[in-house]
């Protein structure tokens, strides 16, 4: 290390022990480095005025408008989902245009409907769980605050309605029994939804840190992750 | 970040909404300009969400996202630098406007603002980064060493380098005293 940089990072450590002495450093006491401790000081009081984003939801909605074509484009274009889709289209078709054939009637075979379905309810369960793992973490994590003591849950909220909503689609495939360790957890992400949604967009902290201890206590992130991992092995 | 790197929306707009804020307030610090601070505070995500695959999921989000932050406010400076080449932000700096008061204790705040922001602006890239992220935002020197990838020492010798800077330049606008207190 060159000389000159050991001395800049001495004086920076005797900067930065004068600074924690807070308003007791003196300028006599910081001797040659009054002027550099007066600067840090400037420099602080100048960081302390609150500096916000104007048109916070406006930006957020210009970002995400920016990145969501580009989801899309990725999502039709990825060759796995487009082999899953000609494979299940001619599966679907091929055994029609034989009985076609003969009967001049189409017939999709039902069992093959309910397996189909079955696979897109199992797709439909999984991202669910993923939008899950997301909003308990966001929960856990919270730190936008509306006021000293609220939170902002606007994010929350709307991505607890989705779910809400989403959950919906595969309800009725809950009842049978390979689902049956998942049924517990999905009912109990019910009331999680069910109770966020009821709360106001800022919401009074004390009622978040309530309900993550509701989630903690219960382990329910761990499970949720788990029962991803089971679902995707079945 | 995890999720956002595969591909979920949901995550990325959750992640968003929680860093928005500061970067914002980073760039804010480090352009003095609202509107353009607002433009590369967007590309900065966006940029974000198309690097989202090379994201390594051990690694700290803050220190992947502020780097990128820099860089994206960097390009920015240099961008505006060549559109200005008339007048250097160094030469606003050696013709300061003069406090009429001797201490910055009492200086108003909005009064700081435009001297700090002026000595700042003729600060070295690498050293108004650091000045901003250490005093303006709170990271630590380890985690700015980690953003900028290279040693504390570094870090610490730049910072008290960039402090020096800031001394003189105010000094000559009055704002602090340049004389040695024995």
């Amino acid at each position: 290390m060159k000389e000159n940089q050991f001395e800049l990072i001495q004086e920076f450590d005797r900067l930065e022990s004068l600074l924690e002495k807070g308003a007791e450093a003196s300028r006599k006491e910081a001797g040659e480095l009054a002027g550099e401790l007066d600067v840090v000081r400037l420099l602080m009081r100048d960081a302390s005025q609150d500096i916000q984003m104007p048109r916070q939801q406006a930006f957020r909605d210009q970002v995400m408008q920016q990145v969501r074509p580009v989801k899309r484009k990725n999502w039709w274009m990825a060759p796995g989902l487009a082999v899953a889709a000609a494979l299940v289209l001619a599966l679907l078709l091929i055994p029609q245009q034989k009985k076609a054939a003969t009967t001049g009637v189409i017939q999709v075979d039902p069992e093959l409907l309910a397996r189909a379905e079955s696979v897109d309810n199992r797709d439909a369960m999984i991202a669910y769980l993923e939008q899950a793992e997301v909003l308990l973490t966001s929960i856990r994590e919270f730190d936008m605050q509306c006021s000293e003591d609220q939170t902002d849950l606007t994010l929350e909220k709307k991505l607890a309605r989705t779910m809400l909503m989403r959950q919906k689609t595969f309800i009725t495939d809950m009842d049978k029994p390979r689902f049956y360790q998942a049924r517990d957890l999905f009912a109990q992400l019910e009331t999680i939804l069910v109770d966020l949604n009821g709360l106001d967009v800022c919401t009074d902290t004390m009622d978040l840190e309530f309900l993550n201890e509701h989630i903690s206590k219960n382990r329910i992130l761990s499970k949720v992750r788990m029962v991803a991992q089971d679902i995707q092995l079945s | 970040m995890v999720a956002a790197s595969q591909d979920n929306l949901d995550a990325f707009e959750i992640l968003v909404s929680r860093h928005q804020n500061r970067i914002y307030r980073m760039v804010r610090q480090s352009l003095r300009s609202e509107e353009d601070a607002w433009d590369v505070s967007q590309e900065i995500f966006i940029k974000v969400y198309n690097a989202r695959h090379s994201y390594v999921e051990n690694a700290k989000f803050t220190t992947w996202l502020y780097r990128i932050a820099n860089n994206a406010i960097i390009d920015k400076l240099r961008q505006l630098q060549r559109k200005q080449n008339t007048m250097s932000l160094g030469e606003l700096v050696s013709e300061p406007k003069s406090a009429d008061r001797t201490t910055h204790a009492n200086l108003e705040l909005g009064e700081i603002r435009g001297f700090m922001g002026e000595a700042l602006s003729a600060l070295s890239e690498r050293q108004r980064s650091m000045v901003i992220l250490k005093y303006y935002e709170g990271f630590s020197v380890k985690e700015i060493a980690e953003i900028f990838e290279c040693a504390a020492g570094t870090v610490k010798a730049t910072l008290f380098q960039a402090v020096r800077h800031l001394k003189n330049n105010l000094a000559r606008s009055g704002i602090v005293s340049s004389e040695v207190t024995s």
